[in-house]
């Protein structure tokens, strides 16, 4: 690092802006970064990170300002443009085909050829060589959906490294991988920068941020905030820079969502999941969730948190144990079932499950109210109306009204959106699964907020997130689970991030020879020769 | 992916695998069922190539196009097209009366640029495949008929040696018109493997977003599919006009279906990015075989080889779906 910085910068931007009908996207952005560091760049959603990584890769040309890279002016058309300057990027979706196979995906679009005609042997050997540079050895002919995400997203990595690249972006690339996959790739962005490459860092992950990063750029409203070594910005004043606050005014409301998350519930017992289990998804587990509680499930991506919440709103039917509600075993064998015992859940992929991105605000606030009420006893127009400006209002749904088609809200806002659906029909249990993810950190707290008066007011709620750190923060009782199994659980003062990833240490150590966490798929002789395809 | 033995064939074999298996199946069936009709003799089997050729030939248009997420909907229109053109073009009465040799490559150009423009269109215009190509039937059928409005029995010498062409091979001769299928075949199977062109049709058929950031020419490829598309139905009309001996602005309807039916039989997966050429190959023989096995039963109504090509539609419809949602449940 300190040798490094004598040298000129990599990368230089000044005085970057964009400009879209109506919008300015970026204002005046400058980014200045360095051979062999990690650069996290960070802003809430909207501040123009995005923005300034297309522009940096030529997906959309720049206004004003210029861009030096390597000691030369460049304005990338394209992002193969991009790419030939040494500039390479990794998305937040894995953007590789699926149905290819590994050594096709690392080969596309610059097949070693002779003659026209694409030498498969060499191919092959150049995908094992480019695998290897983020220590991955695979069995290049499988299709690549055969692997799991997170090694797909190190396929896209190594993708991106073999087209030479002095500078890698990555763009929220750790979204959707579980923390021990995590680990390895921070590990490998690692070792990525000794060997002097650049890396520009975006995520949502403050954690990860702390863990990896040399230096923290800030943008906000599309224009540049500040600049700042890592080390030397405490937490606060980083997300202060981010939503434009004083760090003071944020830690005293964190302070305030921990008091109210921590004030204990008054009421009894609402519901008791009694060994609650599937074969194949999840073995039975067991809690107490009082009224007014807010149960988190902790564990790491695959653990069981989902299977968990799915067996409870009855999305999968459980074949073994039962929930008791108000002294009463059921076993929902369908969301409707699970609905009319008060049960509500929002899903873990919004997109995918959730949001009907071309039906209005209002509609999609009104759809489960409806559906509750059967087709037949409609839902008056003014009553719609009221229903979704009442939530618009206390949700604070950042929307210009409420026709406007929800696929154009961002993420935060979406994700309230789903939350007012539920919270529509009242019910006594609410599921949330993964209400922060991919939101930003404003959005978060706001939602870290709504769960602790939604609890305030009496409504029981399971609690599902990634970050553990959340979990830890909203719940009073967490329960921990390991590779599809409870663990253990927690309560009150002993909620902790730290406690909870010790419960989940000390079970990975219990059986040290499971198959637990990533471990690269070996490579055997026989498949090395192995064909993959016709011809 | 967990397996107590080492398999080395990948996810992306099984519709083949499936296809080969069917083939075999109905192939033994009917061997054993009408041997003493010489099922399996070598005259039969040559004659079931020879019945497969003109659908086979536009086939490798229809696989390419799949293969890239597409659909064509103008195939057997353009072949009739393509077959009307020809009879015109060498016909002394209704036509300039030229060679042979200069009216096939005006056949195979026009046939080209009509799929260039169809895939012009859904490129730059971004229209939906489906539309583009049901118009595009509509437009070719009613060229055909205004070319000419009925069959045209060709007269000419040049057409009479072509359709004497043939490579012994035991007691029957190979015709023309399966040199040309198998020899186009090999092509193809080599252009899809071991070209750029070939892979990037797999790529913007596995995920056109993903092509795209990879560097790959979404529009090179989207009109270079269509084009081979109107390329190998124009070939096709070739084809069927020195084996018929006629141009036939009326026939050939439902060709584009038969085609599509082949292409998802041999194992391509209508939603893009997963197939292999000689799959296609396979379910042209499958259909043909069970239309001969339907033949040979003499009782049944020849209504029985839709059915058949019906049902194994179906079944193999149900196969990508199964296989899909089990990428997607592992993935």
């Amino acid at each position: 690092m300190s040798e490094s910085s004598t040298h000129p910068p990599l990368l230089l931007v000044r005085g970057v802006s964009k400009s879209f009908p109506g919008v300015r996207a970026l204002d005046n952005v400058e980014l200045t970064l360095r051979r062999g560091e990690v650069h996290a760049l960070m802003g809430e959603n909207g501040a123009g990170k995005s923005t300034l990584i297309k522009v940096l890769t030529g997906v959309y040309p720049h206004d004003g300002g210029t861009i030096e890279f390597d000691g030369r002016a460049i304005s990338p058309a394209s992002p193969r443009d991009a790419e030939r300057a040494g500039i390479s990027t990794v998305y937040q979706e894995v953007n590789l085909v699926p149905t290819l196979s590994v050594a096709e995906n690392l080969c596309v679009g610059r097949f070693p050829t002779r003659g026209g005609l694409i030498r498969w042997g060499a191919a092959r050997r150049r995908a094992e060589t480019a695998l290897e540079r983020v220590g991955l050895k695979l069995r290049v002919g499988r299709q690549l959906d055969e692997y799991s995400l997170a090694i797909q997203q190190m396929v896209a990595i190594a993708r991106a490294l073999d087209a030479e690249a002095k500078l890698l972006i990555l763009d929220e690339p750790t979204s959707s991988l579980d923390e021990s996959e995590v680990d390895r790739l921070l590990e490998l962005m690692d070792s990525l920068r000794s060997g002097g490459l650049a890396i520009l860092f975006v995520t949502h992950f403050m954690g990860q941020v702390y863990r990896i990063s040399d230096r923290i750029t800030v943008l906000r409203n599309g224009a540049f905030v500040a600049e700042s070594m890592a080390k030397d910005l405490p937490r606060f004043d980083l997300i202060g820079q981010m939503v434009g606050k004083d760090p003071e005014a944020l830690r005293a409301r964190e302070a305030e969502v921990r008091a109210l998350h921590q004030k204990k519930a008054g009421g009894g017992t609402l519901a008791r999941v009694n060994g609650l289990g599937k074969q194949g998804s999840v073995a039975p587990v067991g809690f107490e969730i009082g009224e007014g509680q807010t149960v988190g499930l902790g564990g790491l991506l695959g653990s069981g948190r989902t299977e968990t919440a799915r067996l409870i709103f009855g999305i999968d039917k459980a074949d073994a144990g039962s929930l008791e509600i108000d002294g009463k075993a059921h076993r929902p064998g369908s969301p409707r079932e699970a609905m009319a015992l008060g049960i509500a859940m929002t899903p873990d992929d919004r997109k995918v499950n959730g949001i009907i991105p071309n039906l209005s605000v209002r509609d999609n606030i009104v759809l489960a109210l409806q559906s509750k009420r059967g087709i037949w006893r409609r839902i008056s127009p003014k009553a719609q109306r009221d229903l979704a400006a009442k939530y618009i209002a206390s949700l604070n749904i950042k929307t210009s009204n409420a026709e406007t088609p929800v696929g154009t809200l961002s993420g935060g806002n979406q994700q309230k959106v789903l939350l007012a659906r539920w919270l529509a029909v009242n019910p006594r249990l609410f599921i949330l699964d993964e209400p922060t993810r991919g939101i930003d950190v404003g959005a978060k707290g706001e939602i870290e907020h709504l769960v602790a008066d939604l609890a305030e007011q009496g409504m029981s709620l399971v609690f599902i997130s990634s970050e553990l750190e959340e979990v830890a923060r909203v719940s009073q009782r967490v329960v921990v689970l390991c590779d599809r199994e409870q663990v253990g659980e927690l309560e009150g003062e002993a909620i902790s991030e730290h406690a909870i990833l010790e419960m989940i240490a000390r079970a990975g150590e219990k059986e040290e020879e499971g198959e637990t966490g990533w471990k690269p798929v070996p490579l055997g002789d026989e498949e090395r020769n192995e064909r993959d395809g016709d011809g | 992916m967990k397996l107590p033995f080492r398999l080395s064939i990948g996810r992306q074999h099984i519709p083949i695998l499936a296809t080969l298996a069917v083939l075999i199946l109905v192939f033994a069936f009917g061997a054993i069922r009408h041997g003493d009709r010489n099922f399996a003799s070598l005259y039969n089997i040559v004659s079931l190539f020879r019945g497969g050729a003109v659908i086979g030939i536009a086939a490798i248009g229809s696989t390419f196009i799949i293969l890239s997420k597409g659909i064509d909907l103008s195939v057997g229109a353009v072949i009739a097209l393509t077959t009307t053109i020809i009879a015109v073009l060498v016909s002394p009465q209704l036509g300039p009366g030229w060679h042979p040799a200069v009216v096939i490559p005006i056949a195979l150009v026009i046939g080209t640029l009509f799929g260039t423009a169809q895939g012009c269109l859904i490129h730059f215009f971004e229209l939906p495949p489906f539309l583009v190509t049901l118009a595009g039937m509509f437009l070719a059928r009613g060229l055909a008929f205004s070319v000419h409005p009925q069959n045209i029995a060709i007269e000419h010498d040049a057409f009479h040696a072509m359709q004497s062409i043939g490579i012994p091979l035991g007691r029957s001769d190979v015709p023309l018109a399966v040199i040309v299928l198998l020899v186009f075949y090999a092509i193809a199977m080599f252009v899809s493997r071991y070209t750029n062109f070939g892979r990037e049709v797999y790529t913007i058929g596995g995920d056109e977003p993903s092509a795209r950031l990879m560097g790959v020419n979404i529009g090179r490829v989207k009109i270079g599919v269509y084009a081979l598309g109107g390329l190998t139905a124009a070939l096709a009309g070739v084809i069927a006009t020195i084996d018929r001996g006629d141009g036939s602005p009326s026939e050939f309807v439902g060709y584009e279906l038969d085609a599509i039916a082949a292409v998802v039989i041999g194992g391509t997966l209508l939603t893009g990015g997963v197939g292999f050429m000689i799959g296609t190959l396979l379910g042209v023989l499958i259909l043909g075989l069970i239309r001969l096995i339907i033949d040979n039963e003499g009782t049944l109504s020849s209504w029985w080889t839709n059915i058949s090509a019906g049902a194994l539609l179906f079944g193999f419809i149900l196969l990508q779906t199964v296989l899909v949602r089990l990428a997607k449940r592992s993935g």
